[in-house]
């Protein structure tokens, strides 16, 4: 039981703080103009609330390719600054993912080494997408915003409908599903693709950590050091907290995770905006905090 | 982003399709640039390839290049008064031509153009603007522009002034062209607007009230404390290095720091003696012209005039025969502004009269993957061909300016007599020291010189090259005697009278 809390809530924590470190040391390919803004976190929003939809609705195999092309382009643009080369990058985001799919096929979604390699893979997906959002301008008032956005969104999706649920047990049957996720061997559940069972998972969402981290690194740049710190320190203490009420088994429904971090998350910008007035752009903020190294 | 990206997109397919650019989609951009220089203090480094598109090898832009003049030549052939006879003519079907057949349309003569405009203006424009040029060779030639065209205009010169950093957004930037240079009003108005910085189109007043209003200190939240940017003819310029230097002034009393010139030559000389009165500046140039605006050359650093392909086409011809000149060779340029760029006043092959020499790549510059000529060398009908060749003005312009016993702007003529080039020019003091300075220079920069003569009073030129310096205008005499406090001048230097400076406005 606590294997599997100490693995996600780990994989959470590293995905925190790898994006963190990321923002600090290194600059992504992003396009020459443009910023991220509350037009983007709209039609972000949009997406989120219509693509599980989406994946009920089409074919597993187009569901594959999708999550595959997402999880390519990420990983590709986190790993292009760290290995100085696009030809290594591209290669090893497609070994990675190619091993992905074969453990997938070889063991099942629920093996452990599948399970290794799909978290890991999602920790370079948390730091690509984020850092994408981050260095692109997004401000921490708009990640505050998508933040108490997904509140309403993840409550009423969870708790009142029934679309998180069957799309979980949807992608299950996938490789590159977007969980941090490790058996908790603790009874099992349905294997929809067979007529047997697998172990059951403890898991947290791809998008909640995304959620999470971004607007750690929006604080950061917005307000400095002790907010982003401030920032993540909430974000792990939610999942761990959510993370663990699960583990124990006091909790057999999904959690939310965004029900109690987006309100948080709204609370920390209004304390900080109160206390300094206004955001840096960042422009400001590499001024003051000058990055150690360029990529 | 993604609405600049989505933007972005139809912005390229514009470029590669030639199809009409969506307005909405270039503001969509514009406003994507200035958010992200806000936001994070610069563009990208790949924002420049990014609005123009990908490096064409050769066959790819001759492709482009032809089928968008075909389009072009389809609408002047249905659509105008000129051109239809003029393709009859030449035994030319529009709709068959391709980059090849060019060659065979008519060159199309200034002269042509400023008699008639109207016959150049399509049946279905919709004309908003009537542009004139400023008139320093002649009449002034009229050119038609549509709202469409117009906004276009407006855009690219915020995408030019923002990738290429003309300005900063804490830069104050005074205009002090003609205000009838509608369009270079506009493009400099939009380009600084559009980078964050505050403009001020002050206008071609006399150089006493312009170097007043250089000197002024301003108190403007997030601006620099002086004009850190002056917009003007070299001319001009050089009228304003000549007053301020006899004013007294120096480098301390002025925050400029860089001069956005065009519409004439601007010299090595007076870009060198500028700094005894301003200090060290930067000069930005580029070729600009009414008729064939929005297609413009880009001066890279090493000399070069480079042409955008999907804007227009840009020939270098023999100003006699209209065929292509050799590479080094000088000739005539002749341009075609290509849709989507130009949609109301048509010209196919339109003859600048100015004067570049050929140039063949490859190029090593920043701009490398653009066709290029060299730098203008003046007007063909101020040029002299005599029978060592070419005299151009940029020949004597430059040697003049080069000496300090020349007030500037150079006040000068020139043309062909047996054996070489008559000069005159006028100077401070017509000494015999003067002169051989001046023979000098002349020699230095291959004119063959028969003779010189030196004027002190330049009325007594005979045929004057004609500057846009003396197209200023006028302000109320009232209200120099609220300018603020000249600089003291030092003991010895001349000072003006506060109302002496003003001059009537003389255009031709």
């Amino acid at each position: 039981m606590w294997e599997a809390f100490l693995v996600v809530a780990g994989y959470a924590a590293v995905s925190l703080l790898a994006g963190w470190g990321y923002f600090r040391h290194y600059r992504v390919n992003k396009p020459a103009f443009g910023v991220v803004g509350l037009p983007d976190v709209a039609i972000m929003l949009t997406f989120i609330t219509l693509v599980p939809y989406l994946y009920l609705t089409l074919p597993l195999w187009a569901v594959a390719g999708l999550l595959g092309v997402g999880v390519l382009s990420t990983t590709y643009l986190a790993l292009q600054p760290l290995l100085r080369g696009r030809w290594a990058a591209a290669l090893l985001c497609l070994g990675l993912v190619g091993a992905d799919v074969a453990l997938a096929v070889g063991q099942g979604v629920t093996g452990t080494a599948f399970l290794l390699v799909n978290d890991t893979i999602l920790v370079l997906v948390v730091v690509g997408a984020t850092n994408l959002w981050a260095q692109s301008g997004m401000k921490a008032r708009d990640a505050a915003i998508l933040g108490g956005a997904l509140t309403v969104y993840d409550t009423i999706a969870t708790w009142q409908l029934p679309v998180t649920t069957k799309l979980l047990h949807r992608l299950l049957q996938l490789p590159l599903f977007p969980l941090f996720a490790w058996p908790i061997h603790r009874g099992t559940i349905p294997d929809i693709g067979s007529a047997g069972a697998v172990p059951q998972l403890l898991s947290v969402g791809l998008g909640d950590i995304v959620i999470a981290t971004v607007f750690a690194l929006t604080m950061r740049k917005a307000f400095g050091r002790p907010a982003g710190l401030v920032a993540v320190a909430v974000a792990l203490a939610t999942v761990a907290g959510a993370l663990s009420l699960l583990s124990s088994g006091l909790v057999t429904t999904a959690i939310p995770v965004m029900t109690f971090l987006g309100p948080l998350m709204i609370v920390q910008y209004a304390y900080w905006r109160r206390t300094y007035h206004r955001e840096r752009t960042t422009w400001q903020y590499l001024q003051a905090e000058p990055q150690p190294r360029q990529a | 982003m993604l609405e600049t990206a989505f933007a972005n997109l139809r912005f390229g397919a514009s470029m590669l399709f030639g199809v009409p650019f969506h307005l909405q989609s270039l503001d969509r951009i514009v406003k994507g640039m200035q958010a992200t220089i806000e936001e994070l203090g610069a563009l990208g480094d790949e924002a420049n390839a990014l609005l123009g598109g990908p490096a064409l090898d050769e066959e790819t832009r001759y492709d482009i290049q032809g089928r968008r003049f075909r389009s072009q030549a389809l609408r002047a052939a249905r659509e105008t008064a000129y051109y239809p006879e003029v393709l009859d003519k030449a035994g030319i079907d529009p709709a068959k031509l391709t980059y090849k057949d060019i060659a065979r349309v008519p060159v199309t003569a200034k002269d042509t153009l400023r008699d008639n405009p109207e016959a150049f203006v399509r049946r279905a424009a919709k004309i908003a603007t009537r542009v004139t040029t400023t008139g320093t060779t002649g009449w002034p030639t009229s050119v038609y522009f549509s709202e469409y065209e117009l906004h276009v205009i407006g855009a690219f010169a915020a995408f030019a002034f923002m990738t290429e950093r003309t300005v900063d957004p804490d830069d104050i930037v005074q205009i002090a062209i003609t205000t009838r240079a509608t369009l270079g009003m506009l493009t400099v108005t939009r380009g600084c607007t559009a980078a964050g910085a505050a403009v001020h189109p002050a206008g071609m007043l006399s150089p006493d009230h312009t170097l007043r209003l250089l000197t002024e200190k301003h108190h403007l939240p997030g601006k620099k404390p002086k004009v850190s940017a002056l917009a003007s003819y070299p001319t001009y310029f050089g009228q304003l290095v000549e007053r301020g230097l006899e004013l007294g002034y120096g480098p301390s009393d002025f925050g400029l720091e860089k001069v956005l010139t065009g519409g004439e030559l601007l010299s090595d000389g007076v870009r060198h003696r500028s700094e005894q009165l301003f200090g060290q500046l930067s000069f930005l140039q580029n070729y600009a012209l009414t008729e064939l605006t929005p297609m413009t050359g880009n001066l890279c650093p090493d000399g070069h005039l480079h042409f955008e392909p999907s804007a227009g086409i840009a020939e270098v011809l023999d100003p006699e025969s209209h065929q292509p000149v050799a590479p080094g060779e000088p000739g005539v340029l002749v341009g075609t502004v290509l849709p989507p760029y130009r949609d109301t006043t048509i010209l196919l092959r339109y003859n600048t009269e100015d004067m570049v020499r050929a140039l063949s790549g490859p190029f090593t510059c920043n701009l490398r993957n653009l066709p290029a000529t060299s730098h203008l060398l003046g007007k063909l009908r101020l040029s002299a061909r005599h029978d060592h060749g070419w005299t151009f003005t940029r020949d004597v312009l430059e040697a003049l300016e080069a000496v300090q016993a020349v007030p500037l702007p150079a006040r000068y003529g020139f043309w062909a007599v047996p054996g070489g080039v008559a000069v005159e020019a006028r100077v401070r003091s017509a000494t015999a020291q003067t002169r051989r300075a001046l023979e000098a220079q002349l020699a230095s920069r291959c004119v063959p010189l028969q003779e010189l003569r030196l004027v002190e009073d330049p009325a007594e030129l005979h045929r004057p090259v004609p500057l846009r310096c003396d197209l200023q205008e006028t302000a109320s005499h009232r209200s120099v005697g609220h300018l603020p406090a000249a600089a003291p001048a030092p003991v010895g230097a001349r000072t003006a009278e506060a109302g002496a400076g003003l001059e009537a406005a003389r255009s031709t």
